[in-house]
């Protein structure tokens, strides 16, 4: 592929995975709205994300135009202000949820969650770390003990939901770099005191495994948020019901909002409306997947396919928590929930990546942006 | 160091593994959404759905000269519901009470309900609202009241209600002779309740419209009743 072709392509790309990225949220902002229609203030979570999708889409701009080298140079260091922010937030972090993930301003009732922030930064240090080193255990050591130093102030919040994405991360990152097998299958004999501990000192784990396991013998209690994920998406049917109609999802599903906002799209748009957002999201990935492919530098080609690689699992995650095969576990859905520091954290991971895709050639080392 | 081909069938792995569980939750999707709907919309109903009863206030009677004599007076009555047996919860709620109400009873934790305050103004109604989503022990009840006007021996031959069935009934004098006219036709709705079996806000669906009673005027005036009485 010569010069023009390939900037012409990265051009192209870039401009399509905005569009799409743009569209993706505004549904988002409807859903939101339609699960908050029969509420007091209908208005209010869904003005809010708009404005959080104002500065998102800014910080994506510019983050976008910032050299992938700035990122790769500082990856250290931004991950290590990161991990100080999940530490701080444990000690003077607001609880919402019993979870104490967030610090909110004093000035604005906002609230931001670091765990989600970390993201990028998480994935960048990992890339540097399998990047410099060599296929040893030593190298897949020092990516397992990076992984668990993150996740245990995770875990301390408690935030199941958000550990085991960084946790399915860390594997498809070790398996991208070749990590040999029989150091993979280590892992669950490390994890298995370390799931032991959490599900000691969580109990309600437990229960949601009971309750995902059997909801009929519990339906008021354990098994009342998977019943009502059946409900709700049941109610759309093919078509869904008509918009600011969706009565379960206002009434019954918990955060319909956020952690729930799948099956809320679900009841209102059906089976139909919902498939296409869907298959935007996974075009996405996929042109991304696809993109990096193509590019030579190692370091930005493991960073574009880990981070999207966290944004699949996560959508994943929440869709099959949504769509029962999963017990219930609190994680938002990227782009679509409401949630602004999901928002700014997907769109900024976005925003590197489409630094990683514009700022590096095959050959040269050429910057679309030169 | 990256091996280039292997890193693209690596990739190519991993977007399968992908793909398949994408392909898992469409599945899934697909069965609760298009293949099981109906089972789970009748399950669901069953749960969440009720139809209850409501009745219309019961009509007032009249002598001959249009002076009502007897007539229903609505108020609402706040109650606390022991779901928990816990005496701190009791407490809890009674002290968040109080600030908002100071008259208000401390809740007994012998019986399931408990009242707390009688007759809500419309103002302490909403001032209650958030307390009420907080604390789903906290209930507010409607009680309908019978008023007779107040004349020597005029009771006796309005006669007496009774609450049956939530609605009030006469069992006798004029309130039991014309008691079909005065309560009308009930009207039923459909609502839906949450997990602590709470009504859900803005979820009321009327089936039937309730008809109001009619006013009974009676061909005697206050005087000639209770005149007749004592003869």
């Amino acid at each position: 592929m010569n010069q023009k072709t390939l900037n012409r392509k990265i051009f192209n790309t870039t401009v399509l995975v905005q569009s799409l990225l743009f569209l993706l949220c505004i549904w988002g902002c409807l859903a939101i709205y339609n699960s908050n229609t029969l509420g007091a203030s209908p208005l209010y979570f869904v003005g809010r994300q708009l404005l959080w999708l104002v500065m998102s889409m800014m910080v994506m701009l510019l983050a976008q135009r910032v050299p992938f080298s700035f990122y790769r140079e500082n990856a250290v260091a931004g991950a290590a202000i990161t991990y100080i922010s999940l530490l701080a937030v444990l000690l003077w972090g607001t609880q919402i949820n019993g979870m104490r993930g967030w610090f909110t301003l004093g000035w604005t009732s906002a609230s931001i969650q670091p765990s989600e922030f970390a993201k990028p930064f998480f994935i960048l240090l990992l890339c540097h770390l399998a990047v410099s080193g060599k296929k040893d255990f030593k190298t897949f050591l020092r990516l397992s003990l990076t992984t668990l130093l993150w996740l245990i102030p995770i875990l301390l919040q408690p935030d199941a939901g958000t550990a085991l994405v960084y946790l399915l991360t860390f594997v498809i990152i070790c398996f991208l770099v070749g990590t040999p097998i029989k150091y993979l299958l280590t892992l669950p004999a490390l994890l298995t005191p370390i799931a032991v501990w959490v599900l000691y000192q969580n109990p309600y784990i437990l229960k949601r495994f009971s309750g995902f396991w059997d909801p009929s013998s519990d339906p008021l209690g354990s098994g009342w948020h998977i019943r009502q994920f059946q409900f709700t998406i049941a109610r759309g049917g093919w078509f869904g019901v008509k918009m600011g109609n969706a009565t379960w999802s206002n009434s019954y599903l918990p955060l319909a909002h956020s952690d729930s906002v799948f099956a809320t799209i679900a009841e209102s748009l059906g089976f139909a409306g919902t498939l296409p957002i869907l298959l935007i999201l996974a075009a996405v990935i996929y042109v991304l997947y696809r993109l990096a492919l193509q590019i030579k530098g190692q370091y930005e080609k493991l960073f574009i396919i880990g981070m999207l690689s966290l944004i699949a699992v996560q959508t994943l995650i929440h869709i099959s928590v949504n769509v029962a095969i999963l017990p219930p576990t609190g994680l938002t859905l990227p782009l679509l929930s409401y949630g602004g520091s999901s928002l700014l954290s997907t769109l900024l991971a976005f925003g590197i990546i489409l630094s990683a895709v514009n700022h590096h050639h095959p050959e040269e080392g050429h910057s679309f942006y030169n | 160091m990256l091996d280039n081909k292997k890193f693209k069938k690596q990739v190519d792995i991993v977007i399968l593994l992908l793909m398949f569980w994408a392909v898992m939750c469409t599945a899934m999707f697909f069965y609760y959404a298009v293949i099981a709907k109906n089972k789970y919309i009748k399950l669901g109903n069953k749960l969440a759905r009720r139809e209850l009863s409501y009745y219309p206030e019961r009509s007032k009677i009249l002598d001959k000269n249009g002076i009502v004599l007897a007539w229903s007076e609505k108020y609402y009555d706040l109650y606390y519901n022991n779901l928990t047996d816990s005496p701190g919860q009791a407490k809890l709620i009674y002290k968040r009470v109080k600030k908002l109400l100071p008259e208000t009873r401390e809740p007994g934790l012998e019986t399931v309900h408990s009242i707390m305050f009688r007759a809500l103004q419309p103002k302490q109604i909403l001032a209650l609202e958030k307390l009420i989503y907080l604390f789903p022990e906290l209930q507010i009840t409607p009680r309908n009241e019978r008023k007779v006007v107040s004349y020597p021996g005029i009771k006796s031959q309005i006669g007496q209600v009774r609450f049956i069935s939530g609605r009030l009934v006469g069992i006798n004098g004029f309130e039991k002779l014309y008691n079909k006219v005065l309560n009308g036709t009930p009207g039923k709705y459909r609502i839906m309740l949450d997990r602590n079996k709470n009504w859900i806000k803005n979820s009321g669906q009327s089936i039937r419209m309730a008809v109001p009673g009619k006013d009974v005027q009676l061909e005697l005036t206050l005087e000639e009743i209770c005149k007749r009485r004592q003869q």
